[in-house]
């Protein structure tokens, strides 16, 4: 793997490769730089002109830099020229979301749009006593600003590529004519998606706090034992002193070990102390058909239109979003100033 | 945004085609057709271009204000062309679209008709003539919709203490900004991307990194093994006591790379006896390509505020404890400290411990073959460097740990057991599976010429009358040059001729002092052959493969050309060759030339175990030397037994180093590594090669060279014994506190 991207990466610049014996290539560069490169530290403990690449070596690292400045954003289409509606929509509606004191809503119409939703991947770095990585991706629809993470499966099945090196308008099969859903915008998105991936994030910092607990608490109560034993008998020394030079050395043994003590609770903290650093690696935008139902919610002799969504590339119904907090919810009431969950209670 | 309720004006996803767009026209394709179904050939549509300023922008004036301005054009459909045209259209759209956009967002408003453009184009929507035009477009850039900003920073949940979360939201902004646009990379690049972030993802410790790195080493399993427990278990606080010749070193450097391979450490810090440092730093540069300092390198000395400047230094312990190095060692903050022959800090009171102590360090590791010595008191000062109360407080710990009658006997074996095994890592010979060949030594003394021994004794002479007088013309000259000039007085001959002429060349000489130069220069161009030449020539004649090592290249290129005159087939080998020749040279060696002449720094890092003969054509006043040329082809993957031969020239100081070294310590017999630990208990601070030259500086005579040399090997053995009492106090200790690992 680590070959199939070095070479893959240096392919991409422009280079050419040649195997020219097992294990070992011939990389041109464009500007004419030659070099011979190994993946396989056995070939290079007995071939000294071949430079070992692999994970931490400086060219490994500069090539991992040069494509982690690149690919970062991809636009990918859903086309789905023939979609299929589920039948009976108002009885499934109704299953869905309960309207509290309403009459089971009845659907009114429905059409199809363009819908969007945006992968985010993030790239999270937990430091503690080691250092640990992950990539932790969340999808989010930028029309209802729901976490749909469990739907990407689906979803990675379906796409095909924009790619501006091709004849788009021929080779992308642009779908039919959809209307753009309401969308909002990529930082709300975003934002959203640091919210979904803070919650996993405290979650797996809890579980790595609880892990070490105990070895931190015993780690500490040790030390802290130490110094106090040691810090007390100083004290008893220093009281029955009567030397000036004794008492002297005494003190100053006393504020050195009360040094020792701050700095060693200082060590065990900051050694058990775990911080996340999270950044954005690279987002994908997915163009992807999604139905919009239109549905009439009475109560009494009130009647408000309602949206909801249907995801036919995954056939299953887009969240329920209350649209006060943003959450989703199987529950939706309403009031003078529109629906909630209860969350202006 | 409300979304419970459909908006009035639907938009669209529109691909734009740049071909036509310098003459004002958009090609239409099937989508732009089913968007202006309903508007006739011929007919014309209201075109509000959102955000692009008006095409006499491009005269050069600077707009007023620097928001975008709307553009509004008339444009006609023509049904036969399938275009769209309109003054100023091409351009407002190229601003739109940006230089590597392709969408735009097409927004179907009311039907609102307009008056007929009178000249290239309208500035504003006045009231329309029904009818006049059939309908009204907006078209803005997708970012209009999706726009990007900064989010607010996200801070630790109440719920989670001492936890934080840092997000980049600089970088985010930077990727999402071309989304915004619907551009995109494309797939091929997103993979490799994708792939390299994989790859290069720290899972933990659980695997480590540096393995895959290690061009010039092959880790033994036992210290890949502590590596991970030091790494895992210990959190990089550990005493390392591996028994001598397992490679602590090697497992340090491990540790250090796993760290910094991961950004844990950034600087490092390693503390080691004086003699030490210099092969601590070869090692860390040559095995980790980690590029230490030392101390008291000139590079060191150049650069200002080192201390905090460097980031990977070696010290000697006993430089780094005194001021002015101490403040400024005890000001700065290392992430990694190493302490070698960590069995120095076994009394807390003495200042290296208190030194050690105080250091801000987030990681620390000592290394010690011998962490008790005296008493169980110095395993208690050394792990409380690490952990202070691991093994509770120190009468506390006598009190349970440490028998009453007997201060190496412990009690409660168990618990201590437990306790210490949180910090120490201890690897025995007879459990890592490390086995060696034996090997073997002969001293051949030979007896040089008339003419050799000559130059050996005149030049002895010339060295003694310069440095004791101190000549004024020569007072600047470092005694480094004056020991070398002997160094290679016991190589050979030909050695010497470069810094003699060089000498000569210098002015202030007497004429006295000319004459004994020229002499010496004439008697050393003479001394091309020599007797040793002349006992190597019969040693390797016909023989198995041998490796001969000399320490200066004009040895080597004498000797070699020497035994190719005695029709032996030599290859050669030195620093000063290409990275190919020196693979030439190893290669031819090892497919069959019989002999590989090879000065020390060209054999570094070399493995020669396919050899097992070794012949030191002169001596290094230093044993470790000795011990690394041995080291070449005395290892792992040697079959045979080693045999070294010493040629020593009768009446030279070599004769007498190797004399003590055999018959004294019996070095050639012993245990990779144990040299290492009898030099290291030498009661005496001075380097053996100084100590050396002292002995033969302050000497009259060769009797008195003699007698210096004696009282040298002495201490040596006092020095061997004391290590061996040692050993035979920690394998009893730590056989019974050890047993079950």
């Amino acid at each position: 793997m680590i070959a199939e991207f070095v070479l893959g990466t240096f392919v991409q610049q422009g280079a050419t490769v040649e195997e020219i014996d097992w294990g070992i290539y011939d990389v041109l560069g464009p500007e004419g730089d030659l070099r011979r490169l190994t993946f396989d530290v056995e070939v290079a403990q007995d071939r000294l002109d071949c430079e070992l690449v692999s994970i931490g070596t400086p060219l490994f690292e500069e090539i991992q830099q040069v494509s982690r400045q690149q690919g970062k954003t991809l636009v990918r289409w859903v086309p789905m020229p023939d979609i299929k509606v589920p039948g009976s929509l108002s009885e499934k509606v109704a299953k869905l979301i309960h309207f509290v004191k309403c009459r089971p809503p009845q659907v009114v119409s429905w059409t199809v749009e363009e819908g969007s939703a945006v992968l985010f991947r993030f790239h999270v770095v937990y430091q503690m006593a080691e250092l640990v990585e992950e990539i932790v991706s969340v999808l989010i629809d930028c029309g209802l600003l729901a976490d749909i993470t469990s739907l990407l499966p689906s979803l990675e099945a379906q796409w095909f590529a924009v790619d501006p090196a091709t004849d788009l308008a021929q080779d992308t099969k642009q779908p039919s004519l959809r209307r753009l859903q309401p969308l909002h915008s990529l930082a709300e998105s975003y934002q959203q998606a640091a919210k979904v991936v803070s919650r996993q994030i405290n979650q797996r910092i809890d579980e790595l706090q609880r892990e070490y607990h105990v070895q931190q608490q015993e780690e500490q109560d040790q030390s802290d034992r130490y110094y106090q034993t040691t810090l007390m008998t100083l004290r008893q020394q220093l009281q029955n002193a009567v030397d000036a030079s004794r008492v002297q050395r005494l003190k100053e043994k006393i504020i050195a070990t009360q040094t020792d003590w701050d700095r060693r609770r200082e060590d065990i903290a900051r050694s058990y102390n775990i911080v996340a650093e999270v950044s954005l690696d690279q987002s994908v935008l997915y163009l992807a058909p999604v139905v919009s139902i239109e549905a009439t919610v009475q109560q009494r002799t009130d009647r408000w239109p309602f949206l909801l969504f249907y995801y036919p590339w995954a056939r299953t119904w887009a969240p329920v979003v209350c649209p006060s907090c943003n959450t989703p919810v199987t529950k939706l009431g309403h009031d003078n100033e529109g629906w909630h969950c209860g969350c202006r209670e | 945004m409300s979304i419970t309720q459909p908006t009035e004006n639907p938009r669209y996803i529109l691909r734009i085609s740049r071909d036509l767009l310098e003459i004002d026209v958009l090609d239409l394709d099937a989508m732009h057709d089913e968007l202006f179904h309903d508007i006739p050939d011929g007919g014309l549509i209201q075109m509000e271009l959102v955000g692009a300023e008006w095409g006499g922008a491009t005269s050069g004036r600077k707009s007023k204000s620097s928001a975008p301005k709307d553009t509004v054009t008339l444009c006609q459909i023509d049904r036969s062309q399938n275009i769209m045209a309109g003054p100023g259209l091409g351009a407002a759209l190229e601003r739109l679209l940006g230089p590597t956009g392709d969408v735009l967002i097409l927004e179907r408003g009311d039907n609102t008709g307009i008056d007929r453009p009178k000249g290239i184009g309208v500035r504003s929507q006045s009231k329309a003539t029904p009818g006049a035009a059939s309908a009204c477009f907006r078209m803005y850039s997708p970012r209009q919709i999706l726009g990007t900003g900064n989010g607010e920073p996200i801070t630790a949940s109440a719920d989670s203490p001492g936890a934080a979360i840092r997000f980049d939201h600089a970088a985010a902004a930077a990727i999402l900004q071309p989304l915004a646009n619907l551009t995109s990379d494309c797939e091929h690049s997103a993979a490799l991307h994708e792939l390299g972030l994989q790859l290069s993802l720290r899972r933990g410790f659980d695997t480590l990194l540096s393995l895959q790195t290690l061009r010039n080493l092959s880790p033994f399993l036992h210290q890949i093994r502590t590596a991970e427990r030091a790494l895992r278990q210990m959190r990089g606080r550990a005493l390392l006591c591996d028994e001598v010749g397992l490679g602590k070193t090697i497992e340090a450097g491990l540790i250090l790379n796993e760290y910094r391979m991961r950004g844990l450490v950034r600087t490092a810090l390693i503390l080691t006896p004086s003699s030490l440092g210099e092969q601590w730093r070869e090692e860390m540069i040559r095995k980790f390509d980690l590029p230490f300092v030392s101390h008291d390198s000139a590079e060191f000395k150049s650069t200002s505020n080192s201390w905090q400047t460097l980031p990977y230094i070696v010290a000697s312990l006993e430089t780094a404890k005194r001021e002015p190095h101490r403040s400024q060692i005890l000001a700065h903050a290392y992430d990694l400290v190493i302490v070698d022959e960590a069995h120095h800090l076994k009394n807390r009171n003495t200042q290296a411990w208190k030194f050690i102590n105080q250091l801000k360090k987030k990681y620390i590791l000592l290394l010690t073959a011998t962490p008790v010595e005296n008493s169980m008191d110095e395993l208690f000062n050394l792990i409380t460097l690490l952990r202070p109360g691991q093994l509770h407080t120190a009468s506390e710990y006598k009190k349970k740990f440490v028998s009453h009658s007997d201060p190496l006997q412990p009690k409660n074996v168990d618990e201590l057991k437990r306790l210490i095994q949180s910090v120490m890592i201890r690897n025995r010979r007879s459990t890592t599976g490390v086995i060696q060949a034996g090997r073997t030594a002969e001293t051949i003394t030979v007896t040089p010429s008339g003419e050799e021994a000559v130059l050996y004794a005149r030049l002895s002479l010339f060295v003694k009358q310069q440095v004791a007088h101190h000549a004024t013309h020569r007072a600047h000259v470092h005694p480094f040059v004056w020991k070398n000039l002997l160094r290679q007085a016991g190589s050979s001959g030909p050695c010497l001729v470069p810094t003699l002429r060089k000498m000569a060349e210098a002015t202030g000489d007497t004429e006295t002092e000319k004459n004994a130069l020229s002499e010496l220069m004439a008697l050393a161009e003479n001394g091309r052959t020599s007797e040793k030449m002349r006992h190597l020539a019969q040693l390797v004649a016909g023989q198995q493969q041998t490796v001969v090592f000399t320490g200066f290249i004009e040895t080597q290129k004498a000797v070699a050309t020497f035994l190719r005159e005695s029709g032996i087939e030599v290859t050669e080998f030195h620093g000063g060759m290409t990275r190919s020749e020196k693979e030439s040279s190893i290669e031819r060696f090892r497919t069959g030339a019989p002999v590989l002449v090879s000065t020390e720094s060209g054999g570094e890092g070399r493995n020669l175990q396919f050899c097992h003969r070794l012949v030191n054509f002169d001596i290094p006043w230093n044993p470790m030397r000795i011990e690394q040329r041995i080291g070449r082809i005395h290892r792992i993957g040697q079959d045979h037994e080693v045999n070294v031969y010493n040629l020593v020239a009768r009446g030279t100081l070599e004769q007498h180093i190797v004399h003590i070294l055999d018959a004294k310590i019996n070095m050639f017999q012993l245990v990779v590594g144990e040299l290492d630990m009898i030099l290291g208990a030498l009661d005496d601070s001075r380097d053996f090669e100084d100590w050396v030259w002292e002995v033969w500086r302050e000497s009259g005579d060769d009797n008195q060279v003699a007698l210096g040399m004696e009282n040298l090997g002495n201490a040596l053995v006092h020095a061997k014994e004391h290590y061996q009492k040692v050993q035979n106090i920690d394998n009893k200790l730590f056989t019974e506190m050890m047993a079950d690992d």
